[in-house]
């Protein structure tokens, strides 16, 4: 295609200029996606942790409430153990489980020191539980070492984060004690201390299900926040659960994107800023550039170029142009990413977040290629060469 | 001046440039005011709200607060709730807790809502709330000293956002359940509206007894509320006594400045988004700009180069060409400002659709004065660059050719 040929040509001689579009437009779109990515990362919070092994995502009807003021609480599903035997009784499901997500009160010693004593190991802290079936699915922190497969009883097994140990000071074999009341925690073994990166924001505790259940009264009407499930489909998982809602992956984000105001908003907010830089910067280019080629384009129209082409021609080098930015804007965040989680502020980027922002500064290159492009059709041949 | 001429025929790519710092200016005064706003009503409605000390459980962990919201709760909340009344300085000190339910009326879609459980003479004039349709809920024993087996009233009243919400109103009966199922076989009887606990939260509200609440989800085991508020006889007296009670009981406790504080570093994301938009924006724009500048200086290399020779002063090339940045910013800047009225109203408009809050970006002279402040700042910048460029040009190089 000649027009792309000619477009790229174009970029490379003015080198300098095309370079510096870019990286204007590579900023754009690696801030647009890094900011999206810890709005989303702080939403998923603990649940970030496993998307790369779960297929689908079994979550109650209805955005979960967030409010700025009230903190945003999680809805539930209710009859869980009855409902997983059925799923993982299907030959297609690999695995599945429910997630229970309660923040609970947990010390290194059984006792309750309101005041706390000086080295901070004795008083109680705040900590997330997180109740799976063990072993059901090939998905940390479920198929964590050192706990008894399945979930019949009390085996008081308990697998911490390094956070948590670092906090209370406990290694595998001590005894860590749980509960939602600071006065009457109970006793678990750390059978194992996990140390996985998405793990490492906040202190966590992983039992068995029913006990994080029976520890904080959800017990009665099984209650979880979601089942994850790897393989099976979703017409079957549909069937177990009409009332819930089933997602896969890239559904989960969007989902989550949607249902918090918050995020949401600052998304729109981010996003329409940056195509509103991108668009200023690329018209700036481009009305350059067509400029510069008055000429050429009077010399084609009078050996008979088409109009359309013309205009072609342009518009192929302002997306080009955009296409470059937004593939390097993206690559400058997922390089980034490495550092930014080294600061401990979460980060969610699914390939569809660096999609759309790609996505993005095309849309903002064809918006700022349109105008010169119609600026481009006016060169009168006589005024030009007279 | 040679300035202006320059930006009038160069029309398009002038008004990118007057775009961008206009886009600069906009940004930073919108989200002053933003900003501005959110601790101007914050702090209206806890002074409003005539609560003084707001005690919680305690959270996941100080730093994450930045990022997210995990609190523990409070335990034996009616026990704790009795101590602290017998205190002398405590006026009253109300549970409250705050959970997600499903609610719907036959026939209707199932909505998830805040359920909102409080002690006491619930929608009399008396109490916290106050129904102002319909009547208050009839009295309970179903916490029968903590055995939670007395009489269900099954009672409930809501606010005027879950009338809407759930297409029902008083005398209505409605299912309610913390998940599907449980909601199926709970219903319960609509008696009355309130509106009081607006100030909590800007979602649709239904309120309950605590004890039924704590039935419902599973929170009676421990007898566990997510907050408690006291109402002190001096308010003057918060901060001693904030002191006080964090010293006798293991949970977080503030004073309404303190918690506002906390709401808006649970909220820290917005504001570092918010911040960090503006950055972008101003950047960009002064990149822009300078970018443009540069660009128009290059196209005139040669006329400049021949003033130069003809013996034009440093200081008239100045005036002729030199203030062409500083008048681009400043129109720039002009536009913004303006410009940003109409955007702080839509904003707000959407900011309530979304929220229900409103008026929460308020515009104040200091911020237009910031703005502008702004735009000269760019502007000045500009021709700086814009002056070192014109001094670079020597007619000698333009003679050679290079």
């Amino acid at each position: 295609m000649y027009s792309t040929k000619l477009a790229l040509l174009n970029l490379g001689r003015r080198r300098s200029r095309t370079a510096f579009t870019l990286s204007a437009i590579a900023i754009a779109v690696a801030m647009t996606i890094l900011m999206t990515s810890a709005g989303l990362g702080l939403k998923a919070g603990a649940s970030a942790m496993y998307a790369q092994k779960v297929d689908y995502w079994i979550v109650p009807p209805g955005s979960g409430v967030t409010d700025p003021i009230i903190n945003s609480e999680q809805t539930m599903l209710g009859d869980v153990h009855q409902n997983i035997g059925m799923i993982l009784a299907n030959p297609g499901v690999n695995g599945a489980s429910p997630v229970l997500n309660e923040v609970v009160y947990a010390s290194a010693s059984g006792g309750r020191d309101s005041v706390g004593d000086c080295d901070g190991s004795g008083e109680t802290k705040a900590i997330l539980g997180i109740g799976v079936i063990p072993g059901a699915i090939d998905a940390p922190p479920v198929s964590s070492e050192g706990f008894t497969d399945g979930d019949c009883g009390s085996t008081h097994e308990a697998v911490i984060n390094e956070k948590t140990s670092r906090l209370l000071a406990l290694e595998t074999g001590d005894l860590i004690y749980a509960g939602e009341s600071q006065r009457s925690l109970q006793p678990f073994e750390v059978v194992n201390v996990v140390a996985l990166p998405e793990y490492s924001l906040y202190p966590i505790i992983v039992l068995h299900l029913s006990e994080l259940q029976e520890l904080t009264g959800n017990r009665d009407h099984d209650r979880a926040n979601q089942i994850i499930v790897s393989g099976g489909t979703r017409d079957f998982l549909e069937s177990v659960y009409p009332n819930a809602t089933v997602l896969t992956n890239t559904e989960l984000t969007a989902h989550n994107i949607y249902g918090d105001k918050r995020i949401l908003a600052t998304t729109v907010a981010v996003v329409g800023v940056s195509v509103l830089i991108c668009v200023l910067f690329i018209s700036t280019t481009m009305v350059i550039s067509v400029n510069e080629k008055q000429r050429e384009f009077a010399v084609m129209r009078a050996i008979g170029i088409s109009d359309a082409t013309i205009v072609k021609i342009v518009l192929c080098e302002s997306v080009i142009l955009s296409l470059a930015g937004g593939i390097v804007g993206a690559l400058m965040s997922v390089g980034t990413r490495a550092i930014i989680l080294g600061f401990g502020v979460p980060l969610v980027m699914p390939p569809l977040l660096l999609v759309a922002g790609v996505a993005l500064a095309v849309f903002a290159g064809v918006l700022s290629g349109i105008f010169p492009a119609m600026i481009s059709g006016r060169f009168d041949l006589a005024k030009l060469v007279g | 001046m040679l300035a202006t001429e320059t930006i009038a025929h160069n029309g398009f790519r002038s008004a990118l440039s007057i775009t961008g710092v206009a886009i600069a200016v906009i940004s930073v005064v919108v989200i002053a005011s933003l900003g501005n706003g959110l601790l101007t009503t914050g702090e209206e409605r806890f002074d409003q709200s005539t609560m003084h000390i707001w005690m919680s459980g305690k959270s996941v962990e100080i730093s994450s607060q930045y990022l997210g919201i995990k609190e523990a709760g409070i335990d034996g909340a009616h026990e704790l709730a009795d101590q602290l009344h017998s205190e002398e300085t405590i006026s009253m000190a109300s549970p409250i807790l705050t959970e997600i339910v499903y609610a719907f009326k036959e026939g209707e879609e199932p909505k998830p809502l805040f359920g909102i459980g409080v002690m006491g003479r619930v929608g009399t004039e008396v109490h916290m709330v106050r129904v102002s349709e319909g009547s208050p809920l009839s009295g309970s024993t179903h916490y029968n000293a903590g055995r939670y087996d007395g009489n269900w009233t099954y009672e409930v009243l809501i606010d005027s956002r879950a009338i809407v919400a759930l297409n029902a109103t008083i005398g209505d009966y409605i299912f309610v359940g913390k998940t599907l199922s449980e909601a199926e076989d709970q219903r319960f009887k609509i008696v009355g509206i309130a509106n009081s606990l607006a100030v909590f939260s800007s979602n649709p509200m239904i309120v309950f007894h605590l004890s039924e609440l704590q039935d419902l989800t599973g929170s009676k085991y421990y007898d566990r509320v997510n907050l408690l508020v006291i109402r002190l006889h001096d308010p003057a007296a918060a901060d001693f006594v904030k002191e006080d009670l964090e010293s006798r009981y293991p949970y977080e406790v503030s004073t309404n400045r303190e918690y506002l504080r906390k709401i808006l570093r649970q909220n820290a994301t917005i504001l570092v988004s918010a911040t960090a938009i503006v950055a972008l924006a101003v950047v960009m724009g002064m990149v822009l700009v300078i970018t443009t500048m540069l660009l128009s200086l290059n196209e005139r290399r040669r006329e400049i180069g021949i003033l130069k020779v003809l013996g034009f002063s440093k200081k008239s090339l100045f005036m002729e060409i030199g203030l062409e940045g500083l008048i681009i910013c400043v129109i720039g800047g002009v536009f913004g400002c303006l410009v940003s009225f109409p955007i702080a109203r839509l904003l707000n408009a959407l900011i309530y659709r979304a929220v229900g809050f409103d008026g929460l970006v308020a515009i104040e002279p200091e911020f237009v004065y910031m703005g502008f402040s702004l735009a000269i700042i760019m502007g000045l910048i500009a021709t700086a660059v814009y002056v070192a460029g014109i001094n670079r040009i020597t007619p000698i190089d333009l003679i050679r050719g290079t």
